[in-house]
């Protein structure tokens, strides 16, 4: 039980270090310059990061999911909503309203009552 | 037929079809880790079901967020809450407890204030504002939704 919500946690980790990646515009292929242009802007670390969020993210839930019922496992994507807002704040530095912090609160304050069976 | 009202219909459309993807990936998924310790060949079908649903619901928001503002875009995705609880009470018989029908309403006011924020920064200017879970990931490939979801 434990492990799938390790899962779930680790799969919003992932979803949300590539929404900053595209936020930051860190992932971008080259197409115009060649082929050999094209390889090496596609081997970062960055696109690695994003291939990994986009490739394992759904095995995690899925894997989730063998333990957990869809109703519990589908609530945890909303705290994607809270770290990209979060983190888009504390590492990027984008601006955020009240509105976002309190967004954020009642979204933390739903999944905390959606869990508790 | 009116140009404005073309595409209306068009985005409705999409819509339709986002919530479509959307509840197949999510179906797909619980089919793929419900059936994870009985491995067979269906199990690879509901996976890359999985995927594909999940990547379609990608490119269609990408589509979708050009069109509509974030202040509209959010609420409509986060009506994707109701739905799975729906599907996952019905098809699932899953127990629909107040606490998870009181939970989504919950998601759904904070994802709502979460984009009334993102408004008002765009209003303001400047700043680009936060991309939502759901919008395109890294490179050409959608990402996941909020679950991948999301």
């Amino acid at each position: 039980m434990i492990r799938a919500y390790g899962a779930l946690v680790l799969m919003v980790f992932l979803n949300t270090v590539g929404q900053l990646l595209v936020k930051r515009g860190a992932v971008r292929i080259v197409l115009r310059s060649g082929i050999a242009a094209l390889v090496r802007s596609m081997l970062n670390l960055y696109l690695l990061l994003g291939c990994a969020s986009v490739v394992l993210a759904p095995l995690l839930y899925m894997y989730a999911l063998s333990f957990l019922e869809l109703s519990v496992g589908y609530s945890f994507t909303g705290l994607t909503y809270v770290s990209v807002v979060l983190s888009g704040h504390l590492l990027l530095h984008e601006r955020i309203t009240l509105y976002h912090i309190a967004g954020a609160l009642v979204i933390l304050a739903g999944l905390t009552i959606w869990n508790i069976t | 037929m009116t140009r404005s009202n073309y595409s209306a219909a068009v985005i409705i459309l999409l819509l339709l079809f986002s919530y479509l993807f959307l509840v197949g990936g999510q179906i797909c998924a619980k089919m793929a880790g419900s059936t994870l310790d009985t491995p067979d060949r269906m199990v690879l079908v509901f996976i890359f079901g999985t995927y594909a649903f999940f990547m379609l619901r990608g490119l269609l928001w990408i589509f979708l967020l050009r069109r509509l503002k974030l202040v509209v875009a959010y609420p409509l995705m986060s009506i994707g809450y109701i739905l799975v609880l729906m599907v996952s009470f019905v098809l699932f018989r899953e127990e629909p407890t107040p606490a998870k029908i009181i939970g989504a309403m919950f998601l759904v006011a904070g994802v709502l204030l979460i984009s009334v924020g993102e408004n008002r920064l765009a209003a303001q200017g400047g700043s680009r504002g936060t991309s939502s879970p759901d919008e395109a990931g890294p490179g050409t490939q959608p990402e996941t939704p909020p679950g991948a979801a999301q």
